[in-house]
């Protein structure tokens, strides 16, 4: 039996085929402003990859923001697929941190089950996703990547009074027009995104182990601020993009 | 929406300040009556607010604004016209108006992050939408912003506004306390208003109204009934708060038994409706439904079971007011009254729609949350504003009510 997994994010989109208890093999693509089409294309190229056809797939589920959007035999909200997906990487985990492109969230899992406890989501600003890290990386002329490496030659603790990404965005502007080290300034988003996702988790309650999946994931700036700020190491699952997906496949077969 | 042109909105207002137009609509609802004597609960609704609307506006008698907590049993002992502007702030959102009147308090320094209850009832008030009052009641629950919006009434309107200080507690005294009150309001109102006050037949009503509403009550506790869509009973909000003591309330709720007898369809899943809701057209409902999420007890329309004598009207309505306030605004005793309807009710879970602004029902959440954690009640939070569009993202709840349905379903 095969499953395919379409995780449709504002950011990126991630196909996962399944079968016979493994992955046979995935492929993450931007999601762009067309996620229906997107949503095929990932699709089509997992399956290539996996040397399967539609005709092969006993299911599609869909995820994601734009779930709906796409031919789908069922759709499950991101929150189920992503605690099921972190189940199977990281059984013992019982609280995930989700960074996606336009919202975070904070999942209690049932260790045993890999079912949702509760849930938390932030949506309503960008501050605490990886859209408030694009923008600052625009102002800052860096690319994304950048900030792990950045974070290490900061020596200032500068500190964003705001973290209101149109507010942060002219007191960026206005660290650079004082001269400050782009180092620094980039030290001092990455410990914002981090502080407002901690506020966010610590109001649902940490239990540790922690994961943390969503493209904010391989962020090793924000990761570092992150568990200074919580006080525990946070496990990464090797493709943290994908365990949406994966947990789509999980929660059908 | 498309703001409509200063001139536009004056003559509006004028219009709504004259009693010729609402005579010819006091003639209209009366052929109305004759002619479709309303057979379903939607008709009967639609005529009742017409006869509301042409006797307020038509001031056919003393027009008084009370807060949601003040009685109008109170109001219809001395023969007043109750009218309250938080549920008509509702009302203005429903019919789609809710940005005229929230553009006019901001325009006037009201801050956005003000309750958009009072920002639409000041923005109403300030063009002049509503019926103008006589005199204004309030009680210092259900939170303070309320007096402070009765307040600034008071100002717009240069008119007089009485007060009741409620006690954070529910015993005797404080029942004592809030009937001597009432009754020196009584004798405040008797010498400057002139006006009389007759209990029994209003007590009549309201009592029989109050017994039939725990019939329904008792009704949905039943499995096989639900009232559907999920939320439409804040939608009569009027009959649980404005219309007690009127008859009009009685002929409701039996329309609402019978309409609950006849519904034929259940959900899944049976839920506790914390707090109020938008009440602008928007998806929610469907959502409810489509995720198979059914409300079978609303928190705002959960009365409490209290006695009204006519020959101690005022200890019967202090003791509504302090049962009303303690079981809303007490941590310990709202929460109480919500694991005990999850027994009653056999609720699987319970949403509370979080109002933008509304430090009352927000400051309780986490204490709210742990409590039910703890007898294993999941409990969802949405975040939002029940009348102002501007402060919703209504794209997200779907996410959230589906992730809901997912746990509720284990
Ligand atoms: S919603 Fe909250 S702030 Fe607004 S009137 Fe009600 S209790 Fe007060």
């Amino acid at each position: 039996m095969y499953i395919a997994g379409l995780d449709i994010g504002s950011q990126s989109t991630c196909a996962v085929i399944w079968g016979s208890g493994r992955i046979w093999a995935f492929s993450v693509l931007p999601s762009g402003v067309n996620p229906q089409k997107r949503g095929e294309e990932a699709l089509a190229e997992a399956l290539t990859k996996s040397g399967l056809t539609l005709k092969d797939l006993d299911a599609i589920i869909a995820t994601g923001y734009g779930r709906y959007q796409v031919e789908a035999h069922r759709q499950v909200s991101e929150i189920s697929c992503q605690a099921k997906g972190v189940h199977f990487f990281f059984p013992q985990v019982r609280t995930v941190i989700d960074l996606g492109g336009q919202d975070s969230k904070v999942i209690l899992v049932d260790p045993r089950t890999g079912r949702v406890l509760d849930f938390l989501m932030n949506d309503k600003c960008a501050a605490g996703t990886g859209r408030f890290l694009e923008l600052m990386a625009r102002v800052l002329e860096i690319e994304l990547e950048d900030y792990g490496k950045l974070i290490t030659q900061g020596k200032e603790d500068l500190v964003l009074a705001n973290t209101c990404a149109v507010f942060a965005e002219s007191e960026v502007v206005g660290l650079i027009a004082q001269g400050k080290e782009r180092a620094d300034i980039a030290r001092a988003v990455c410990k914002a995104v981090a502080q407002r996702v901690v506020q966010l988790a610590e109001r649902m309650g940490l239990a540790e182990p922690i994961a943390i999946t969503g493209g904010v994931a391989r962020n090793r700036g924000v990761l570092h601020f992150l568990e200074r700020e919580i006080g525990a190491s946070l496990l990464v699952p090797e493709e943290p993009l994908l365990t949406a997906a994966l947990g789509a496949c999980l929660l059908e077969g | 929406m498309h703001r409509p042109p200063q001139w536009l909105l004056k003559s509006f207002s004028f219009l709504l300040n004259r009693k010729m137009p609402f005579r010819l609509l006091k003639a209209y609802t009366r052929w109305l009556e004759w002619r479709k004597p309303p057979t379903d609960l939607a008709q009967f609704s639609y005529q009742v607010t017409l006869r509301s609307i042409a006797k307020l506006y038509g001031r056919e008698g003393k027009v008084v604004w009370a807060s949601l907590f003040f009685p109008s049993e109170f109001i219809y002992a001395f023969r007043g016209l109750p009218f309250y502007p938080e549920i008509a702030a509702g009302l203005f959102a429903a019919l789609g108006f809710a940005e005229i009147p929230l553009h006019r308090a901001e325009k006037a320094w009201f801050s956005q992050d003000l309750c958009s209850y009072h920002r639409l009832g000041l923005g109403a008030s300030l063009w002049r939408f509503f019926p103008r009052p006589s005199f204004l009641l309030a009680t210092t629950s259900i939170c303070w912003g309320t007096v402070s919006f009765f307040q600034v009434l008071e100002e717009i309107f240069r008119v007089p506004c009485y007060i009741l200080d409620v006690p954070e507690e529910y015993s005797s005294e404080a029942i004592r306390y809030l009937a001597a009150q009432l009754e020196d309001l009584a004798h405040t109102l008797k010498e400057k208003e002139g006006v009389t006050f007759q209990w029994e037949e209003v007590f009549h009503h309201a009592q029989k109204a109050l017994s039939m509403v725990q019939e329904i009550e008792s009704l949905r506790k039943r499995k096989d009934l639900l009232l559907l869509p999920p939320t439409k009973n804040l939608d009569y909000l009027p009959y649980y708060y404005q219309f007690m003591g009127d008859e009009v309330a009685v002929t409701f709720f039996e329309q609402l038994r019978a309409f609950l007898l006849s519904s034929t369809q259940t959900l899944p899943h049976r839920l506790l409706w914390l707090h109020l809701k938008p009440f602008y057209p928007s998806p929610l409902p469907s959502l409810l439904e489509e995720y198979g999420l059914g409300v079978v007890c609303e928190e705002f329309t959960s009365l409490f079971p209290h006695e009204l004598n006519p020959l101690e009207p005022f200890l019967s309505l202090g003791e509504k007011i302090a049962s009303l306030s303690f079981h809303f605004t007490h941590p310990k005793a709202r929460t109480k009254r919500i694991l005990q309807w999850f027994k009653e009710y056999q609720a699987e879970g319970a949403i509370q729609f979080n109002q933008w602004g509304c430090r009352q029902s927000q400051g309780m959440n986490a204490l709210l949350r742990q409590s039910l954690r703890r007898e294993g009640f999941p409990i969802l939070f949405l975040d939002g504003d029940h009348l102002d569009r501007r402060h919703n993202t209504q794209e997200q709840w779907r996410t959230r009510l589906e992730a809901f349905a997912e746990i509720l379903r284990g």
